[in-house]
């Protein structure tokens, strides 16, 4: 079983031992666990079928983002098994594609009748630090807040550092990730005013600014004055053969297993990408008693702070740079992947292929925004690279251009989580203020901007992407 | 840069698709569509895929519609594209007594029309529909009613018109067309001139911006619908689901004003389908809301609501996508054919909600016009003339 024993850091709360059967054997796994993370402590990598070629497929978010992990239980297919909760005596099998459920059409049920519109000052949708920062935020001046988090819990990828934050003393610095949502939930269990709907997932914006929200299965419409989005990032992939083999997972994925579930994600790990999420995941890893066989990074330097990669190098990882992956290769699920050299073009070198044998691909290429709510709002977008890709055309009071909706965090353009606590506080502000309430608007915002702008390399990435989202014509999506 | 044609069609939805297609089997020399977007990204991609005769008014309008199910019974074949055409068989709903005096009426009246409908009990329905919830006391069952998927259909006429030498030009507006002592000398693109006698208006909802061109008032008006996707599903939906009240709307649409039921007053009304993939498509509504297409948080709750009445188990399944679409509204249905003192001015459009099943015979009797010059009976009581009697 691959299961964390003795992780230095984290404690792991599990609920009681229950039994479930998969194809035909019978296994074990905690109640309450995701499926996926019982499975994969069970040893099980192979989750189901691609629809046409019958191709193995696995993990790869273990966010519920990316529909990689679809399986039947108790007869029900196209489940996420990463996001759904093992239940005593479940039956779990695999299908074959996007399988259709069998319907029974006897069922006499109606919908109930026209519920009314629930009405507040402030939505924020999101409930990952950005969310929970811009709610506290517009709480503290005097509005009316609703929080929506599609998870069981709030915190979002805070909740899965386990190392400890830079920056200033007003940003918790020498303090772990995990600690920091702590604090930020605990406050928000104190105030009144903010209503936390965990488990509700914004399912659409609709005209006149109401948001459809599947609250645990039942449908609500929220009106509010104000709304700010701040629904994260999603991992990309790369493009290379075999890369949709089980076992090919984003950086989050691993985190996850890791330090939410305490399942043991690998024996031996290939990390793609030396940016901070890279080194960082990789260091957790070894945390976690899992070797880091490599990491590979196609750009010559090293995208992270060197704090992180040196803790690597000291422990004898090897960092090599300008190295992109080849192809993955494995029966059923990775065994190894080839490696190659890139020269200053960015080509592959011939003759420098290696293998690396490992049994998790990590990958740890970058996040892109989750831009869907800002299109459906009408806001006008535009395709930022050094952002992640669509992100909302927003001002530093993170105005997106249609009135009272608001961008906080990786949603408006991908930085890291201490931005995303500042862009929470600035939305939250923002909106508040807006709507009339006394925030102590000035002194606030200078303060949080004056910390967001120390966080920003200047030249740097973050910069060069904010600037490109003010000049030129945006792209305005007809609907 | 400069083209020459024998005929502009302008607009790349099922219609003009269908023109263009038709007319280059018959032997047009030079054909080109001009499609300001993409091929069907407009009304024809925002509908259902429904064929029915038994919503079809007796008269001129059964007629073609006969006619173009008979053409869709082998356009696949014809085509070399599959557009999922099936004839299951379709259903008009009543749920309650007050509206059975209207469906007997107009069963009555679409027998003497020669369509293959009858009365069936509730009990009767639900045997060979078994969804249906048992407040339905009656239905109407053609068995000719059917489905075709709209995008499927659209993109096979584009390209096997494209196979013949049909040019499309697509992102590619139309931005004048040039007439010179009443008659039409081609058209003014983004992408240059095109000199032609003949140009094809068929742009649906966008027809009268067409018209401003020529200095013509073409009363066609956006009739908004809202629509509902769910996940696909084994099958389980055996035929065409209608309720009543779409028959009455649709024909009468000042029945909604009157109304005491909030449903009623948005204009909801229910049509139901299974894809041939497996998602059940319903809706919708009829709503006056211009050009915008954006759904609304209250319509899609009540059309989910009414929905239920007639097919419970719609409640267990998970929604994928919603959208609206802008049927061509005009009265006395399309406008097809001349327009008096505008030579080589050729309309094709205004088919409210019978669009898809009317495309392929559309295609069929405006291309016999355009290469003839003569307007049949087919078309005469389409003609934009009517409209100046007034």
């Amino acid at each position: 079983m691959d299961r964390t024993t003795n992780h230095p850091i984290l404690e792991f709360e599990k609920g009681r031992e229950v039994t479930f059967t998969f194809e035909g054997r019978q296994l074990t796994g905690y109640e309450g666990e995701t499926i996926a993370a019982a499975l994969h402590a069970a040893g099980v990598r192979y989750l189901h079928e691609s629809a046409k070629k019958h191709r193995p497929r696995g993990l790869f978010c273990a966010i519920g983002n990316c529909s990689s992990c679809l399986m039947k239980v108790n007869g029900v297919p196209n489940v996420r098994v990463c996001v759904e909760p093992l239940r005593e005596g479940i039956v779990v099998e695999r299908q074959i594609g996007n399988e259709k459920a069998k319907v029974d059409v006897s069922i006499e049920k109606k919908l109930s009748d026209h519920r009314e519109l629930i009405t507040t000052d402030v939505l924020v949708i999101g409930g990952g630090p950005a969310g929970m920062c811009a709610s506290i935020e517009a709480a503290e001046a005097g509005a009316e807040v609703i929080l929506l988090e599609r998870s069981a819990k709030l915190g979002g990828q805070l909740v899965k550092q386990t190392h400890k934050f830079f920056g200033s003393e007003k940003q918790d610095a020498g303090t772990r990730g995990i600690y920091i949502a702590d604090k930020i939930q605990d406050t928000i269990s104190s105030m009144e005013r903010i209503h936390v709907w965990t488990e509700s997932i914004a399912a659409g914006f609709y005209k006149d600014g109401i948001v459809m929200v599947d609250k645990n299965g039942t449908i609500e419409g929220i009106k509010a004055k104000s709304v700010i989005i701040a629904t994260g990032a999603f991992e990309k992939n790369l493009v290379f053969p075999n890369n949709d083999l089980p076992g090919i997972y984003g950086a989050g994925a691993v985190q996850t297993l890791m330090n939410m579930e305490g399942v043991v994600p690998a024996k031996n790990v290939l990390m793609v990408g030396a940016g901070n999420i890279g080194l960082i995941v990789s260091y957790q890893l070894m945390q976690a008693g899992v070797n880091v066989a490599a990491v590979i990074e196609a750009a010559p330097g090293i995208g992270g702070y060197l704090v992180h990669a040196n803790k690597l190098r000291r422990a004898g990882v090897p960092i090599m740079t300008r190295h992109t992956i080849k192809c993955a290769y494995g029966k059923d699920r990775v065994e190894g992947a080839i490696i190659y050299e890139l020269d200053e073009h960015f080509q592959p070198i011939p003759g420098t292929e290696q293998d690396v044998k490992c049994d998790v691909i990590c990958m740890a290429v970058g996040l892109a925004p989750l831009p869907e709510l800002f299109f459906q709002a009408g806001c006008e977008m535009k395709f930022v690279p050094e952002l992640g890709g669509y992100v909302p055309v927003i001002d530093d009071e993170r105005h997106t251009s249609v009135r009272n909706v608001y961008a906080a965090g990786d949603s408006g353009g991908v930085e890291e989580a201490s931005s995303a606590m500042l862009t929470g506080k600035l939305a939250g502000i923002s909106a508040a203020r807006d709507l009339g309430f006394d925030t102590g608007y000035e002194a606030k915002y200078a303060d949080y901007m004056e910390q967001l702008e120390s966080l920003r390399p200047e030249g740097g990435k973050i910069r060069n992407g904010l600037l490109k989202t003010k000049e030129g014509e945006p792209v305005n999506y007809e609907k | 840069m400069v083209r020459t044609a024998d005929v502009v069609v302008i607009g790349g939805g099922v219609m003009g698709c269908s023109i263009a297609y038709n007319l280059k089997k018959k032997g047009v020399k030079r054909v080109v569509v001009v499609e300001r977007r993409g091929i069907g990204e407009e009304t024809s991609s925002a509908c259902d895929g429904g064929v029915n005769l038994q919503t079809k008014a007796p008269g001129p309008a059964l007629k073609l519609a006969k006619r173009s199910v008979k053409i869709y019974e082998t356009l696949s074949q014809e085509l070399d594209y599959d557009v999922h055409f099936e004839k299951y068989g379709g259903m008009v709903m009543v749920d309650s007594p007050e509206l059975m005096g209207v469906i007997e009426h107009s069963v009555a009246d679409q027998v003497a029309a020669g369509v293959d409908v009858s009365i069936l009990s509730g009990d009767e329905a639900r045997k060979m529909e078994p969804c249906l919830s048992k407040r339905v006391t009656a239905v109407t069952y053609c068995p000719d009613d059917g489905r075709v998927s709209p995008i499927y259909t659209t993109i096979g006429y584009a390209k096997a018109a494209a196979r013949m030498g049909v040019e499309f030009l697509t992102n590619t507006a139309v931005t004048d067309v040039t007439v010179e002592d009443g008659q039409v000398t081609g058209v003014e693109t983004t992408q240059g001139t095109i000199r032609a006698e003949t140009v094809v208006n068929a742009c649906g909802v966008y027809a009268p911006e067409i018209g401003r061109m020529v200095g013509v008032d073409i009363p066609i008006v956006p009739r908004k619908g809202n629509i509902v996707v769910t996940e696909q599903v084994a099958p389980c939906v055996k035929h065409n689901l209608i309720c009543a009240r779409y028959i009455a709307l649709k024909h009468n649409p000042d029945l909604a004003k009157t109304s005491d039921d909030p449903s009623m007053r948005l204009g909801v009304n229910l049509f139901l389908e299974q894809t041939h993939d497996g998602n059940i498509i319903f809706g919708s509504n009829r709503e006056w809301g211009g050009f915008d297409k954006s759904t609304s948080y209250e319509i899609l709750c009540a059309i989910c609501n009414y929905s239920t009445n007639f097919v419970p188990f719609l409640k267990e399944l998970n929604i994928i996508r919603t959208f609206a679409g802008l049927r061509p509204y005009c009265e006395g249905g399309p406008i097809l054919g001349p327009v008096d003192g505008l030579n080589g001015f050729v309309m094709a459009a205004g088919h409210e909600g019978d669009g898809i099943a009317m495309a392929p015979i559309t295609g069929d009797i405006m291309s016999d016009y355009v290469i003839s010059g003569k307007v049949t009976e087919d078309i005469a009581p389409f003609l934009f003339s009517r409209f100046s009697k007034k």
